[in-house]
């Protein structure tokens, strides 16, 4: 978690994770961060995320993200 | 709440609506605004008609810009001492018209009316219901069709001068077709009368029929509007409903139609030249077949007389121009004085 | 009989909303999708066919994926390794693309078909007719609405694909999500769970939600007859003769322009939602304050949301995370870092996004030139990010300072206004031709010497009383105050005051009347 947290922040550092649940929704993460992001989550996770996670759900949230993370670490 | 009550509440804020459109209607007073030459769109005919003495006119005219353009009243006046006035409009349509009829009736009893018969063949795709719908509005609340009127007083008093419905156009432009026109295919060449086309003549017939006017379906002269396929129909369709019709185009010889001065738009439209030969064969017309009054020394029509003096002032000035002509005239003139600057004319 | 005519308002729509309240609940969907198609065959006649076979299509992909889900799991059952199981779902797997592909291809091939095989068959006759061959030209009818209801209909298909919600089972649903009658001629692009339930419920008629609607409809209205329409002669006129102004004029126009049009499409937006409230249905939003974005990609989250989620959904995400894109990303970063590898990541994901948003306009170069146009800003956008940031910091700007804001929604204004001046040009080389021509004899006073007469002083004091309105609208809804909120929450007798307030505003200063040619919408011709 703290990893991700870690990434987060690099992209964006005014914004507290621990606490904002509407990251797509209030358009804080836009669609360019998000490819940073993805790029950066799946180097250090050795996961992949297919098109069928790109939900706003998977995004919204560090936690959701988090969930994501260790969903398909387990596949 | 129950349902009952959300009913009751819908239907009073309805009424309610409908009274305020009602009061707003009776509001409008649009005579006291003509006189200031405000009224300058296409109710100022109807209007001018409002401020005519009642049951004095017995002819009236209808119909779209052919009509408007190939009939001047006055001329008709001046000959053969008829009053007649010409209610219709540009681009107008069959739905408008029988409101215009019913409007125009209410203080006038004319014998005659005459119907310009390219109305017939005119409709516009998909706005036919619309109108259906909107005119009776219009009708009811008149509030909702002098609604422009708010503009009068920001632009001020136009310039265009109507005599009873008549607008001068001295402006020439020769016919360049062939002689033979009506042999021609039209571009524009429709010849079936649309359902709501024969529904709306039906009610303006039964609406005469009931006060005793007699229509006189007529086509004027027009290169662009007319063959024989639409005047073969026309004969047809006034047969059917028992009405008279004259067509012009097979009479220009007579009148005297000269296509190269008497159209105001290559071969569309009358200019007054066109519409003084169409307004003398009319006079003719009348004064043979029908038995209106010439009303030239009845003192009760002294208002004509005066009229006429402004018109021929009037027909004197333009002097081979129409209004809109003059209009850009003034523009001009108006830059020029403000900015001196006669060359410039690029924007 | 399109949404914004009396004919709709005052007949189409009272009589759906009677005949709705009075069938029983489980038929109300019923009437939806039989006022829906009435609709639909007073525009496009016998296309209704073409509508009506695009949602039994949809609807049999969609099955089809599931059938083919299910089937996998039956197979899974049967294994007894993981990797035999994940073998097995691999083979599946192929077979849902298949599915999806099919779905998205005939799809998109009617689409492209409608909208382009004139224009491609003209540009293909510049190049045969040297070798003497010539493609005919097909006389295509236009069904109106396929623009959006094709996305609706693509969208549902990936998202079943992608197995964010199951196929629907009932046709009659999916039909209805696809055609409903406030949605069918310019969108909102709705997704499917957005919409769909709502629309099937058939919830009674609620005085709230009349509210609500009502208000919304008669304020789309007020924007659409008081401002725009108006404004449509104006700006037609100088379009249509362009090469007679330049300078002052040129800029008027495009200014003109993109407010009518953006009155026009939020009004006709307005009404669209409005009617969808009054059946309890609650369409997406189109429009959030477009003019107070301060970045051209701002702009485009704020203006016509739903087509931008759609492309972001469908298109920018899924090519973002597709192998190929990924792969060079990986590649990218290790040879060239991570700036370049996301400018470049970027890059690829947006020319797509842009090339599909300005083709899905129509046909013509313009369109392309328009999305080209916001590719190449949006790129620069996330180019120059870094170098916007060390530029504040060595000249101390606070990026939240109200000056700096205002500089650029400004920027972002001529952004937008040169971008809607080549989309409503007649052609590309017009809209060069425009372009170029504001540089040369600019004179603000020529404004008011050559004046078109096409209006008059009266329909400019409208069209700027009218959106100062809107404008103060909106400026108050971006910081904080929801007007509309607050007028349903008055009282009655204040409601109601407003309402008679706004309609009289409209049938006092709204273009209409005999003679007057109703304005057509803009968007119900993409």
């Amino acid at each position: 978690m703290e990893e991700l947290l870690e990434i987060l922040r690099d992209i964006d550092d005014s914004v507290d994770y621990e606490k904002e649940t509407a990251l797509i929704d209030d358009h804080i993460l836009d669609s360019f961060g998000i490819i940073t992001l993805i790029s950066e989550i799946e180097e250090h996770f050795d996961i992949e995320v297919d098109a069928a996670e790109m939900t706003p759900e998977n995004f919204n949230s560090a936690q959701a993200m988090w969930k994501m993370i260790q969903r398909l670490q387990e596949n | 709440m129950t349902k009952k009550k959300h009913i009751l509440k819908i239907a009073l804020f309805g009424v309610l609506l409908l009274l305020l459109l009602t009061v707003a209607s009776a509001m409008m007073n649009p005579t006291k605004w003509f006189d200031e030459k405000l009224i300058q769109d296409r109710n100022a005919r109807t209007v001018q008609m409002m401020e005519q003495p009642a049951h004095t006119i017995d002819v009236m005219n209808i119909g779209d810009s052919l009509s408007t353009a190939g009939f001047t009243p006055m001329e008709l006046w001046r000959q053969q001492g008829i009053t007649s006035f010409n209610i219709g409009a540009d681009g107008l349509r069959m739905a408008e018209a029988y409101y215009a009829v019913m409007e125009d009736c209410r203080e006038q009893e004319p014998k005659y009316l005459l119907m310009e018969s390219l109305l017939l063949f005119r409709y516009a795709t998909g706005q036919d219901l619309q109108m259906v719908l909107s005119q009776p509005l219009y009708h009811t609340f008149p509030f909702l069709k002098y609604h422009n009127i708010w503009k009068a007083p920001i632009e001020g008093p136009g310039i265009m001068i109507y005599h009873r419905g008549y607008t001068v156009n001295e402006n020439v432009g020769e016919y360049e077709g062939e002689d033979e026109y009506m042999d021609l295919d039209l571009k524009e060449g429709r010849v079936d009368i649309s359902f709501l086309n024969r529904l709306y003549f039906d009610r303006i017939k039964k609406f005469c029929d009931e006060r005793g006017i007699k229509i006189i379906l007529y086509s004027m002269p027009s290169a662009s509007n007319y063959n024989w396929d639409r005047v073969n129909a026309l004969k047809e369709f006034a047969k059917e409903k028992g009405v008279t019709y004259i067509d012009l185009n097979q009479k220009t010889e007579e009148i005297g139609i000269d296509w190269e001065w008497d159209t105001n738009d290559g071969g569309d439209h009358m200019n007054l030249n066109g519409a003084v030969k169409v307004v003398t064969f009319f006079g003719k017309y009348f004064r043979a077949n029908t038995d209106l009054a010439d009303h030239r020394n009845d003192p009760n029509y002294s208002d004509w007389d005066e009229e006429l003096i402004e018109y021929d002032k009037l027909v004197k000035e333009m002097d081979g121009k129409s209004f809109s002509d003059i209009w850009q005239e003034m523009k001009d003139k108006e830059w020029d004085e403000k900015y001196g600057n006669k060359q410039n004319k690029q924007k | 009989m399109a949404i914004h005519t009396n004919l709709y308002l005052l007949v189409f729509l009272p009589a759906v909303l009677i005949i709705y309240q009075l069938v029983p609940r489980k038929a109300r969907w019923g009437v939806l999708l039989a006022a829906s198609y009435a609709l639909y065959i007073s525009f496009s006649k016998y296309l209704v066919l073409l509508l009506m076979a695009t949602a039994a299509f949809t609807y049999a992909i969609g099955r089809w994926m599931d059938k083919i889900g299910n089937d996998c799991e039956e197979k899974q059952k049967e294994c007894t390794d993981r990797k035999q199981k994940s073998e097995v779902k691999k083979a599946f797997q192929k077979k849902r693309v298949t599915a999806l592909r099919v779905g998205v291809l005939v799809l998109l091939g009617i689409l492209f078909y409608v909208n382009y095989y004139n224009f491609v068959a003209q540009n293909c006759n510049i190049f045969l007719g040297k070798i003497g061959a010539q493609l005919p030209m097909a006389k295509v009818m236009f069904p109106m609405g396929i623009s959006f209801y094709t996305l609706e209909a693509v969208g549902y298909m990936a998202d079943v694909y992608w197995e964010r919600y199951p196929a629907e089972k009932n046709l009659g649903k999916l039909a209805l999500f696809l055609s409903f009658f406030p949605q069918i001629m310019e969108g909102p692009i709705a997704r499917y769970p957005d919409t769909s339930d709502a629309l099937f419920a058939g919830e009674p008629l609620r005085m709230e939600n009349l509210n609500e609607g009502f208000l919304r409809i008669i304020w789309g209205l007020f924007k659409k007859m008081v401002v725009s329409d108006r404004l449509t002669l104006l700006t037609n006129h100088i379009f249509d003769n362009y090469k007679e102004y330049h300078g002052s004029f040129i800029v008027l126009a495009a200014i003109a322009y993109t407010v009518q049009l953006y009155l026009e499409f939020s009004g006709s937006i307005d009404i669209v939602i409005g009617s969808g409230k009054f059946f309890g249905v609650t369409i997406p939003e189109n429009f959030n304050q477009p003019f107070s974005a301060q970045s051209a990609a701002e702009f485009w989250r704020r203006w016509h949301m739903s087509l931008g989620n759609w492309f972001k959904n469908y298109v920018f995400y899924p090519i973002t995370v597709s192998p190929m894109v990924k792969n060079w990303n990986k590649m990218a970063r290790k040879k060239y870092g991570k700036y370049w590898a996301m400018v470049g990541t970027s890059a690829m994901a947006l020319f797509p996004v842009w090339v599909a948003t300005g083709v899905w306009h129509g046909a013509g170069w313009k369109y392309l030139f328009y999305g080209m146009y916001y590719f190449v800003i949006l790129l620069l956008g996330v180019a120059l990010e870094p170098l916007k940031e060390k530029r504040n910091k060595m000249l101390g700007i606070d990026p939240n300072a109200w000056w700096f804001k205002t500089l650029r929604i400004l920027k972002t204004w001529v952004i937008i206004f040169t971008g809607e001046l080549f989309f409503n040009a007649k052609n590309l080389t017009a809209g060069f031709h425009m372009f170029f021509s504001i540089f040369g004899n600019f004179h603000i006073s020529s404004i008011w010497k050559y004046f078109p007469d096409v209006i008059t002083a009266g329909d400019v004091w409208a069209i700027c009383v009218g959106s100062v309105i809107v404008w103060i609208v909106g400026f108050l809804k971006e910081n904080g105050v929801d007007v509309r909120g607050r007028i349903l929450g008055a009282r009655t007798r204040y409601k109601w005051g407003i309402y008679y307030l706004i309609i009289f505003a409209i049938l006092t200063f709204g273009a209409y009347g005999t003679g007057y040619q109703p304005v057509d919408l803009i968007y119900a011709g993409f």
